[in-house]
């Protein structure tokens, strides 16, 4: 080989034929890649059980709403603090007039006394 | 559970976008059409795999990019145009091996088993494309990344300047600039080898 040509050298070796199993296993490996990605459910395996959960709740959850719709409806709620009631009042007669002011203890007429400037005057106010 | 597998069915088997012109591959293979897919990956998959083995030097590391070009096309295939393919093909798969060399620093030795060597070669013949083959790997290997790519689509996929620089998101001189630096330190290191050699 002469050193001289190296671009024939090198174009020559990137020329080589490469061994037909080498494009094959690329595309088998290629194949079957696209085939999991032509096909969600194969693909990932998990999204089935994801899809099945989610739809598992939702049913769940429109029975419980279904359910709790369709029964009777709720009780008002209760009241619990008990008001106590007024001791009952005693029933007693009217008395007369007379006799009620009669029977009403005697009290002293409150005595309010003003002196003025002039000490021969003197005001008595007198309250009952 | 038979509805909902109906349901999927049906949503997939409905185009969320316009029909593309039919006639061609990538029409079929965007209506869902496996075989035309496969075909489609016929069609390209040396220009991937092939790519992807100069740039990451390794079989297996170029396998792994190939599939991941191809499974990001097929989730690609409404939005990919029939004409630039295999542009979009090239910038995948260089940006792919970029993200790779990435996340594998430092590198792993290059692997040299992925080239078939021919069976009615002599083995005087099959030493000299071992060599060739062992050149060209250890000339790729010293470049940086941005050269490498340059050089990998320029000098030997074949691919005019304009194109290289659209597939590596730079300006023409940046690539005109790369591809030179490419070269010196190429045609250096074969003299280098084979002068040690001899």
């Amino acid at each position: 080989m002469n050193p001289e040509n190296w671009e024939d050298i090198l174009r020559e070796a990137h020329n080589e034929p490469i061994d037909p199993a080498h494009y094959t296993a690329v595309r088998a490996r290629v194949v079957s890649r696209v085939g999991l990605l032509a096909c969600p459910n194969r693909a990932k395996p998990g999204r089935f059980f994801r899809h099945l959960a989610w739809i598992s709740a939702a049913v769940a959850l429109l029975l419980t709403l279904a359910l709790h719709r369709s029964g009777t409806p709720p009780q008002p709620p209760r009241i619990t603090l008990a008001i106590p009631a007024a001791p009952p009042a005693p029933i007693t007669r009217p008395r007369p007039a007379h006799l009620a002011r009669a029977l009403r203890p005697h009290r002293e007429p409150l005595t309010i006394k003003l002196q003025t400037s002039d000490p021969n005057i003197v005001i008595y106010w007198i309250a009952d | 559970m038979e509805t909902m597998k109906a349901l999927a069915i049906t949503a997939m088997s409905i185009p969320a976008d316009p029909p593309r012109p039919a006639g061609t591959v990538l029409a079929a293979a965007c209506a869902g059409d496996l075989a035309a897919f496969d075909t489609l990956m016929r069609q390209y998959e040396r220009l991937v795999l092939v790519t992807a083995l100069r740039l990451t030097g390794s079989l297996p590391d170029a396998q792994d990019i190939s599939q991941e070009v191809f499974l990001k096309l097929y989730r690609n295939l409404r939005k990919v145009e029939d004409s630039g393919l295999a542009s979009w093909l090239y910038r995948v798969t260089v940006n792919a091996c970029h993200d790779q060399r990435r996340r594998r620093r430092p590198e792993s030795p290059v692997e040299f088993a992925a080239l078939v060597p021919s069976t009615d070669l002599d083995p005087q013949q099959t030493l000299t494309q071992a060599e060739r083959r062992r050149v060209l790997e250890l000339s790729l290997r010293m470049l940086p990344d941005k050269e490498r790519a340059a050089f990998v689509l320029r000098d030997l996929e074949g691919l005019p300047t304009e194109e290289v620089a659209r597939i590596l998101g730079s300006s023409e001189v940046t690539v005109r600039s790369q591809i030179s630096k490419a070269r010196v330190k190429i045609k250096d290191f074969v003299e280098r080898y084979f002068r040690r050699r001899t």
